[in-house]
């Protein structure tokens, strides 16, 4: 199922991408709307309340990470300002997406892309990705002062 | 004598520099395994993927069920 | 109205009025494909059978539920049900619909005649980075310092400009996302403000509009969207049921 996103809406500047919602949703944006949002069975019973409030969804905070922030590091180095030449740092990640009419691949993707190839190599045999248990934090414990 | 308070000195700090961020590394991926955001940034990689047809709709419906998985097993 | 069945798990989609006639070629996600409501007052749950040979959880599965409710919201109100919703049938009447009725056709009637959007906006790497690069003398040396070191020699001052161009990224969002934000509110009825994932990320906000300012709204954000081309790309979804407008109780 591809998905159906036009640019132009109204106006017609093209300016915005347009997704109608519906059929024509990406996973992702299914998958946002559905599963944290919405009325709940459970709780139902407990409503008391009537009329459309401001609410904030999802607490949880997310921290970014040391990959994060070698990424940006990564993609700032590799801009090209006012000099030529300069290391070629070897790159970090090999985008699946090359550069194109379509924009640059957003630098955080990457490494998701790079996951994506991943997981098809891994494939059948073993679906684990799961972060290993943490007998390293006990051994580093005992190692600090 | 000063090589050897050298030695025993020097490793401490990187090693436990290693040791912290390899922690952190650690603590983090398991909560980035299932951070809802995460999933769906990944699921908007695969949706671009099957438009370039890096992809082939198998592939990517694999993934998506599996990252669908990821996404229900944290809800729980 | 089909009898109570002992043990007939039905899935829910969402609330309508009672008096709703639901648009033809709906979808469900059970082996039947077949979507229909069940009345009590006057509300309904949309509802259909379920796969029982799996679990939910499928693409198809989550795709069908927006799809229907998404289909619902053309022709009227909707209240949403969080993915998955199951009942045992008897039940969508005795405990669903029964005990809250009046609290549903309110919340029905709140939505009548609104659609929901949701914008999302992320900036363009390079350009940002150029910003913030040419802002920040700190940042700006420390990426001098890194370039002229070997890569392992420089993985702490790299992780350490990183860190300083994420923290430049949320502030500047903080600012322009909150900026967005305020010249659509006067199209709105409502707004939620979702949590942001990545640093790139300037926007994600949903607005619940009047159907009769659509038109306006959407040209409020492609004018915005014009202003910022090459800096953030902006994207709008929508029109699609009011799922961020729908307390969990």
């Amino acid at each position: 199922m591809s998905v159906v996103t036009q640019r132009g809406g109204g106006g017609g500047g093209g300016y915005v991408e347009r997704a109608p919602g519906g059929g024509s949703s990406s996973l992702a944006d299914v998958v946002a709307l559905i599963l944290d949002k919405g009325l709940v069975i459970d709780v139902f019973v407990r409503v008391s309340l009537v009329g459309i409030e401001i609410l904030t969804i999802d607490a949880r905070v997310v921290v970014a990470s040391v990959d994060t922030y070698l990424r940006f590091a990564e993609a700032t180095n590799r801009l090209d300002l006012y000099e030529k030449g300069g290391k070629d740092l070897p790159g970090l990640v090999q985008g699946i997406t090359e550069g194109g009419a379509k924009g640059k691949t957003s630098g955080v993707l990457e490494a998701a892309a790079e996951k994506v190839n991943d997981m098809l190599a891994s494939g059948r045999e073993q679906r684990s990705e799961e972060p290993r248990r943490r007998p390293v934090r006990q051994r580093a414990r005992e190692n600090e002062e | 004598m000063g090589l050897v308070t050298g030695l025993l000195g020097l490793p401490l700090l990187p090693v436990r520099g290693v040791m912290w961020l390899a922690e952190q590394v650690l603590e983090q991926a398991e909560e980035q395994y299932y951070d809802p955001a995460r999933i769906r940034a990944q699921l908007e990689q695969v949706d671009e993927a099957r438009r370039t047809g890096e992809l082939s709709e198998e592939e990517c419906a694999e993934i998506e069920n599996e990252l669908l998985q990821r996404l229900m097993h944290r809800r729980g | 109205m089909s009898p109570v069945e002992a043990e007939s798990p039905t899935y829910v989609y969402g609330l309508v009025k009672a008096d709703s006639v639901l648009p033809d070629g709906l979808t469900g996600l059970g082996p039947s494909g077949r979507v229909s409501m069940i009345a009590h007052g006057r509300v309904a749950a949309v509802v259909s059978d379920v796969p029982l040979d799996r679990p939910l959880g499928l693409r198809g599965d989550l795709v069908a539920h927006e799809t229907v409710l998404d289909s619902l919201a053309t022709e009227g109100a909707v209240v949403p049900m969080r993915f998955p919703a199951v009942v045992e049938e008897h039940a969508v009447v005795d405990e669903l619909l029964v005990p809250n009725e009046d609290h549903f056709e309110a919340l029905l009637d709140s939505l009548e005649g609104r659609a929901q959007f949701t914008l999302t906006g992320r900036y363009e790497q390079d350009a940002v980075l150029r910003e913030v690069l040419e802002g920040d003398e700190e940042i700006r040396a420390l990426r001098e310092k890194v370039r002229e070191l070997s890569e392992d020699a420089s993985y702490y001052d790299r992780v350490r400009l990183g860190e300083l161009i994420v923290r430049a990224l949320e502030q500047r969002r903080e600012t322009e996302g909150a900026d967005i934000v305020e010249r659509l509110e006067p199209f709105a009825v409502a707004t939620v403000s979702n949590q942001l994932g990545a640093p790139e990320d300037v926007v994600n906000v949903a607005f619940l509009v009047e159907r009769d300012r659509q038109e306006e709204f959407e040209n409020a954000v492609e004018g915005i969207g014009e202003e910022l081309v090459g800096r953030v790309r902006l994207r709008l979804l929508g029109p699609v049921a009011p799922y961020d407008f729908v307390p969990e109780a």
